[in-house]
């Protein structure tokens, strides 16, 4: 049997295992381990997968994870997520569509402590779901609003996106996350210009919120400075040089949590739940990240990526035309899998190919994550929505995924003007030298 | 990959015991958020660099993960494709979920064996970290004996499920 047969039918047992209800760490390590069982033995296969784990667990950029999940679940229980809606809305919920804008900006500031799409549509969404309702928005724009607010969480740096194509591409972490900075702003921008133009269109979806005074205005600003204090210093701090991503995590979730325990935002009783919330996400990111690293070199044993690029070239669609394709294809996976797991299960394959046709590798993660975010809101398997859902029972899910289309929409234009600019993905990081 | 995370201390012994060694996990993950903030501290203020900060990371990194893993998988926190549930049949998850555990004990106790045996070797000559000289076997253990529970865990849940039958899924 040759590598590629074996490669293929790797992969088609990749999906069967998927398919079969595997957890999707397990699959891609079983299939990983098995596949190489078949073109190098056992011996190599068990040794792959011990020497692949052992670097994985030990790995200190790694340990970016854990450090990231724990500020944001930390933010997340002293209910700092509250302080940064309520700046925002102070500012801006006077606005006709204030009360959607202020819940895509707060989420934007949230997503700056939290790496993950779900917390942040959850902490804000408790927030500001009751406000929009009590001043009658439409269902659709409110629960469509925080959905695809939420997705910020994974494109604003921590971002645990960055950091699983960072490990899975060998790119720098910290690059990464200071490229997502300027397209997580785009796209909050957009998201605001989709509001306006729903509520210009149809005012009565997001009627005017209530009048604030300047004192409100600056006691909620006052109240929600020191977390972007603690965003300054360690986004900042990477972006500057000061501090190594893994520093910046570790003295960001240090300062939140000194913060939310001094000002007993947190009880020290919540903090086991805390810890466990934090380490439970942790081993389930790690046997992903283990059982990427032992399908990877199986994959590479294959040589299923140059062969596909090879197709791919033959076909004669261009850099472009190829760029496209993938993307077509990351968009329709998008709507049935975990994105997380379609950029761990993919990589390998595509990573070669976007980078043998030139493309620059930063710019590709920031397109990469910007799919994914599609997928968190695109139905039948758009996560957010369920979880805008569990916030919102009684609105129909039919309603919550007309609600996210013209966020849908916000976002492809996002992504194709990230394609017509890439600048606008790798100017920040190009700075760092 | 974001997934609902139970948090409470479950009922029965072991439950308890899985949750309790992901809080001594959540610990030293603590342990280390400090010692990383103390690290820039020490170096930008005290101009007194800590030593070998990033071995203990990475020690302390593999007791994290491992002893976090029983109970992620306990708690059913590990990301699962489901989308085809439904069509698969109360059968069709049965035994998705019947193979599925079974495979994954198979080769989580081929790396058990191996970890286990480098722990071993790691001990009987001496390897160490570079700096501070700790004990990579450690690192090894951890894994040898993290993975041993999740494997134990999945095949107790492979036999429960086969003790229950289509039952539970119907």
């Amino acid at each position: 049997m040759s590598e590629t047969v074996v490669g293929v039918l790797g992969i088609l047992a990749l999906f069967f295992f998927l398919f079969s209800r595997m957890p999707v760490g397990m699959a891609l390590l079983v299939v990983g381990t098995g596949g190489i069982w078949v073109l190098d033995g056992q011996r190599a296969a068990v040794a792959t997968m011990s020497a692949e784990t052992y670097s994985s667990v030990t790995s200190y950029s790694l340990s970016i994870i854990p450090l990231f999940v724990l500020m944001g679940n930390m933010a997340g229980a002293a209910g700092y997520s509250q302080r940064l809606y309520e700046a925002a809305h102070a500012w801006i919920g006077r606005l006709r569509g204030g009360l959607a804008s202020s819940t895509i900006l707060g989420c934007a500031a949230f997503a700056a402590v939290s790496g993950s799409s779900v917390a942040t549509a959850v902490t804000i969404g408790k927030v500001a779901l009751p406000e929009m309702k009590r001043f009658g928005y439409a269902d659709g724009l409110a629960t469509g609003s925080i959905a695809a607010g939420g997705t910020l969480g994974i494109l604003i740096p921590p971002s645990t996106g960055f950091v699983l194509y960072a490990i899975l591409t060998e790119e720098s972490i910290g690059k990464l996350f200071i490229a997502g900075v300027l397209p997580g702003l785009l796209l909050s921008s957009l998201f605001v210009a989709a509001i306006w133009l729903i509520t210009t269109m149809r005012p009565e979806e997001g009627p005017v919120g209530p009048q604030t005074t300047w004192s409100e205005k600056i006691r909620s600003t006052g109240m929600a400075f020191p977390l972007v204090a603690v965003i300054v210093i360690s986004i900042g701090g990477i972006y500057m040089g000061v501090f190594t991503p893994v520093e910046a995590a570790g003295v960001g979730a240090t300062l939140v949590t000194v913060m939310a325990l001094t000002t007993r935002a947190v009880r020290f009783s919540q903090i086991p739940g805390i810890l466990i919330e934090t380490v439970t996400m942790t081993a389930m990111l790690y046997l992903i990240i283990i059982g990427a690293h032992v399908f990877g070199p199986f994959l590479a044993l294959t040589h299923i990526p140059g062969t596909l690029a090879v197709q791919l070239e033959s076909f004669g669609l261009g850099a472009y035309g190829t760029l496209a394709l993938i993307l077509i294809a990351y968009i329709i996976l998008g709507m049935f899998f975990d994105g997380l797991a379609m950029l761990v299960v993919t990589m390998p394959v595509v990573f070669p190919i976007i980078t043998g046709l030139g493309f620059d590798p930063i710019w590709f993660g920031v397109v990469c994550v910007i799919v994914i975010e599609m997928g968190l809101i695109t139905p039948p398997v758009g996560i957010n929505v369920f979880v805008v859902k569990g916030v919102a029972a009684r609105v129909p899910m039919a309603t919550i995924f007309r609600g996210v289309l013209p966020f849908w929409v916000a976002m492809a234009v996002c992504l194709l003007l990230l394609i017509l600019f890439p600048q606008i993905a790798t100017f920040l990081p190009d700075q760092m030298g | 990959m974001d997934s609902a995370v139970q948090t409470k201390r479950p009922q029965g012994l072991l439950g308890a015991v899985l949750w309790f060694s992901a809080l001594v996990a959540g610990l030293v993950l603590f342990a280390i958020m400090i010692l990383v903030a103390w690290a820039v501290i020490a170096r930008y203020v005290l101009n007194n660099p800590i030593l070998g900060d990033q071995e203990l990371v990475e020690i302390g990194m593999s007791l994290v993960v491992m002893l976090a893993i029983p109970f992620a998988t306990y708690s059913g926190a590990h990301i699962r494709v489901d989308i085809l549930d439904r069509k698969l049949g109360a059968w069709g998850r049965f035994l998705g979920d019947l193979v599925s555990r079974l495979i994954g004990t198979f080769f989580l106790w081929l790396l058990v064996r191996k970890a286990w045996g480098k722990a071993l070797d790691a001990h009987e000559y001496g390897d160490v970290t570079n700096m501070i000289e700790i004990p990579v076997w450690i690192a090894y253990g951890a894994i040898a004996i993290g993975m041993a529970l999740f494997a134990v865990l999945m095949l107790g849940q492979a036999m429960l499920q086969f003790r229950k039958g289509i039952k539970g899924y119907e």
